[in-house]
């Protein structure tokens, strides 16, 4: 079963043409992977996906209703969560409490005030910072900050996760220890797009794999398929190239 | 006087004094879109020029409008002085910090004048003062048609001076992309002193011409600042090029309420703050909260 | 422990003093206790649109329009004081309602300069109308329990009580994880599932409220006022320069800002007659400077207060 359906999705940004006439859908319980040079457009996808931008043109399905212009909070409480790729944490709370803030307001049925700080704790503990909940984020290395976005979003009960860059400036081990978070995550029936740099991770993760490029779907198809792609090679090669001049 | 003179009249009326809201409001646009600063403050500037005017005049006969390159330079250097001290502490600190600093700044600088000039409004009489030229029954007040000219050749340098010079592009290049100006290698720290000065020395020359046509007491800098703002919101926030038809719609609808309305010029006072609720509202809505 | 109990000490001190205030003091003290609690109504209410990060001038235009509703609604139609207290309110709520359903979607300091607008334009609109507002003659009322200043003194405690009580609420409350995480991130607050309009648009019309509310009690108060006073700038003035002082984005803060700047305003007054308001102006620059968490932040410093 379709979870998600973009038709035709449209963003520029001046004249950037940041998402240009995307389409595809998303399966309910799949891991979908989505990689794509710098400045393909995958964040800007995300913030049209969960509404922080408004879109130009195109149709946002979500569990067979259309958002296309609905606002973030209600998109939230339909069950679209996600992370930020530069992490945003609230620096004035807590650990615990910015997980609170998510358990509280981004809920569609409401977490009664009194059960609050348990379940804030029970996710802080799935992700591995209970030990942690009562600092505040200036505190926090950049692994534990990404597990806080993580964390948040999971606390407002989506039912799909958008997760941008996660493991970007990772160390190997730190990146197996959230592998394996997502993974259980996607067990408990929680869908998931994930964008992402590290194609070890895309490549143990995702079963699909949607390559952008100029806001532009490239190519669609399983890792392998994909990265022996021509098309995909050199569109990574040729971004270098100008990067370099 | 005729319908068509009394039209005539009022459409003249405010254009000669658009010339000063222009000169006013390019100071602020130019500071906002360049340095992203808005500079609540920026009228106060205007008020101590017109006081200096008025002391030139009476202390030492020297006419306003002739000293103005003089006053230009030195409020060029109190700009940079300015953004040196108070402005760029708090440049990265925040939306909400800027307003209340500039804020706090202007009521400083206002209460400042109450102390040290009172209440009292100021004038003096240059020569020409009352001088009129009348054309078709219409009459341009001389002082007046060369404020309007002065204001005219300093936007018109602005503007080449933005377009044509080395400095110009930088400050463009900045105000347009402040991370790519960095990467090609301009020097940002300068791109805004240089901006706040041109734009704190603008508000110097707007205040010399309000000392010889209207006069000088501690709020009218203030009003000013309002003024600027209403036309810098039609313009478009940081645009220095809508400046001028913005100033102009402004003057000429505030002269043809204070001619047509019954008890206009007092309504006078609430158009131009409409067009600021106006202009945002249309024009600047909360896009993107990233 | 000792530490958690002196602050107690301190605020019960305070609540007692507040309440034997007026009556172990003569009329003048009484006079200046008055206005020191409308303006920590004042400065409370500036603090409440502030914790959703919105820089508001409309203070002054909702101080005026409180006192102009009150006036005229006892004065032309009749109305008991409660009503016409309950008139301006209900005005008040309507007209944020509708002036931050147009200004919020702007940002920072869009909204910052409509505001300023909105002011200026009720100033104007007072002005120009004579015959509904008496124009710039300004209008008269009766004075407040006949001139009894203990029971105006009450009536204002009484005001600052409940906004006292509502602040308390806001920061004891969930509402204040969406507040301090609107002024962090909204956009991240946003997808977290916080709606964010509608916590602007509500802290928004709260602080509309009770502005109403010190420009109307102080109409019936001082028994006078002209459009130029009731909707000055100062007015705005005052209470955000006694927020930044105290300390935002807290309950003593805005209190405490309000009566340390009214004793200074009171000395300033005598030494400086015009222009006095001068030290607004430093305080507020020396606070953005140096103070950025205020007095309150300061005493935070100071262990022993903790
Ligand atoms: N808020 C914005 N304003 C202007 N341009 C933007 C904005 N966000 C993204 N862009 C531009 O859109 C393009 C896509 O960016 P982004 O979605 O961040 O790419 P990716 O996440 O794939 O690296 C880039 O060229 C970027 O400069
Ligand atoms: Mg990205």
């Amino acid at each position: 079963m379709e979870i998600l359906k973009i038709e035709n999705l449209k963003k520029r940004f001046g004249g950037v043409k940041a998402v240009d006439g995307l389409s595809f859908s998303v399966r309910e319980g799949e891991i979908l992977g989505i990689i794509g040079p710098n400045g393909a457009g995958k964040s800007t996808l995300f913030n049209l996906l969960c509404g922080l931008m408004p879109l130009d043109a195109g149709r946002i399905t979500f569990s067979g209703e259309d958002i296309t212009s609905l606002s973030p909070h209600k998109r939230c409480h339909m069950g679209i969560g996600r992370t930020f790729q530069i992490c945003q944490p609230f620096k004035e709370l807590t650990v615990l409490d910015n997980v609170a803030i998510a358990a509280v307001f981004g809920n569609s049925k409401t977490v009664r005030p009194w059960v609050v700080k348990k379940y804030s704790e029970e996710i802080l503990e799935k992700v591995g910072l209970s030990i942690k909940k009562d600092l505040y984020p200036a505190h926090l290395t950049t692994p534990d900050l990404k597990l806080l976005e993580i964390a948040r979003a999971l606390a407002t009960s989506p039912k799909l996760l958008l997760l941008d860059e996660v493991m970007a400036g990772l160390l190997p081990g730190e990146c197996d220890r959230i592998l394996k978070l997502i993974r259980c995550i996607n067990r408990e029936g929680i869908t998931v797009i994930l964008v992402e740099h590290v194609m070890r991770v895309v490549r143990e993760l995702c079963e699909r794999v949607i390559v952008m490029n100029y806001g532009q779907k490239l190519c669609e198809g399983c890792y392998e398929d994909v990265a022996g792609d021509k098309r995909v090679i050199e569109a990574y090669l040729g971004r270098e190239e100008t990067g370099a001049q | 006087m005729s319908a068509g003179q009394l039209f005539g009249q009022a459409l003249i009326n405010g254009i000669l004094i658009s010339g000063i809201y222009a000169l006013a409001a390019s100071g602020l646009a130019l500071a906002f879109g360049v340095v992203k600063f808005l500079n609540l403050a920026h009228g106060e500037f205007l008020m101590l020029a017109a006081y200096l005017g008025i002391f030139l005049f009476s202390s030492y006969g020297l006419d306003p409008l002739l000293m103005t390159p003089v006053v230009f330079t030195l409020f060029f250097i109190l700009g940079a002085v300015y953004y040196k001290t108070l402005v760029k502490p708090v440049l990265k600190a925040g939306e909400l910090n800027q307003l209340l600093l500039t804020f706090g700044i202007s009521i400083f600088l206002q209460n400042l004048a109450l102390i040290l000039f009172g209440g009292t409004i100021r004038t003096i009489s240059v020569p020409y003062r009352t001088h009129t030229i009348s054309f078709w029954g219409i009459n341009f007040g001389t002082a007046r048609l060369l404020i309007l000219l002065l204001s005219i050749v300093l936007l018109v340098g602005l503007y080449q001076v933005l377009q044509r010079t080395r400095v110009g592009r930088s400050i463009r290049a900045v105000s347009q992309e402040p991370e790519g100006a960095a990467l090609v290698g301009i020097d940002s720290e300068a791109v805004y002193l240089i901006a706040l000065g041109i734009a704190v020395g603008f508000a110097s020359v707007a205040g010399m011409m309000l000392s010889i046509i209207f006069h000088a007491e501690p709020m009218v800098g203030f009003n000013f600042t309002l003024k600027g703002l209403a036309v810098v919101v039609m313009a478009g926030l940081g645009n220095v090029y809508g400046v001028i038809w913005a100033s102009l719609i402004l003057g000429i609808s505030e002269s043809f309420i204070g001619v047509y309305l019954p008890n206009g010029t007092g309504w006078s006072g609430a158009i131009f703050f409409l067009m600021i609720l106006g202009g945002l509202i249309i024009r600047h809505s909360r896009v993107s909260e990233v | 422990m000792k530490n958690f109990k002196l602050k107690y000490v301190i605020v019960a001190a305070a609540i007692i003093l507040a309440g034997i205030f007026p009556f172990i003091t003569g009329e003048y003290y009484r006079h200046l206790g008055i206005l020191t609690l409308m303006y920590a109504v004042l400065a409370l209410s500036w603090d409440f649109a502030a914790r959703a990060e919105l820089v508001s001038f409309a203070h002054t235009g909702f101080f005026g329009l409180g006192a102009y509703t009150s006036a005229l609604t006892f004065l032309k139609l009749g109305f008991p004081l409660y009503l016409s207290f309950a008139a301006a309110v209900l005005l008040t709520i309507v007209v944020a309602i509708a002036l931050g359903y147009l200004t919020l979607r702007l940002s920072g300091i869009y909204f910052a300069i409509a505001t300023l607008a909105f002011s200026e334009v009720l100033l104007v609109v007072a002005l120009q109308l004579p015959n509904v507002t008496g124009g710039a003659m300004g209008i008269s009322v009766p004075s407040l329990f006949g001139g009894m200043r203990v029971y105006s003194y009450c009536l204002i405690l009484g005001i600052l009580a409940l906004a006292v009580v509502v602040s308390i609420y806001l920061e004891r409350s969930h509402y204040h994880l969406a507040f301090s995480a609107m002024r962090t991130s909204p956009g991240a607050a946003s997808v977290l599932g916080v709606n964010t309009v509608r916590y602007r648009l509500a802290s928004f019309t709260l602080s509309a409220i009770f502005s109403c509310l010190a420009g109307a009690f102080y109409v019936h108060y001082t028994t006078t006022t002209i459009p130029y006073e009731a909707f000055s700038l100062t007015i705005g003035v005052a209470s955000m320069v006694m927020a930044v002082l105290g300390g935002l984005y807290s309950t003593a803060g805005p209190v405490l800002g309000a009566i340390v700047l009214k004793i200074i305003e009171e000395y300033m007054r005598v030494t400086i007659p015009y222009g006095y308001m001068i030290i607004y102006g430093l305080i507020l620059v020396a606070g953005i400077l140096f103070l950025p968490k205020g007095l309150v932040g300061v005493q935070k410093k100071w262990k022993f207060l903790k």
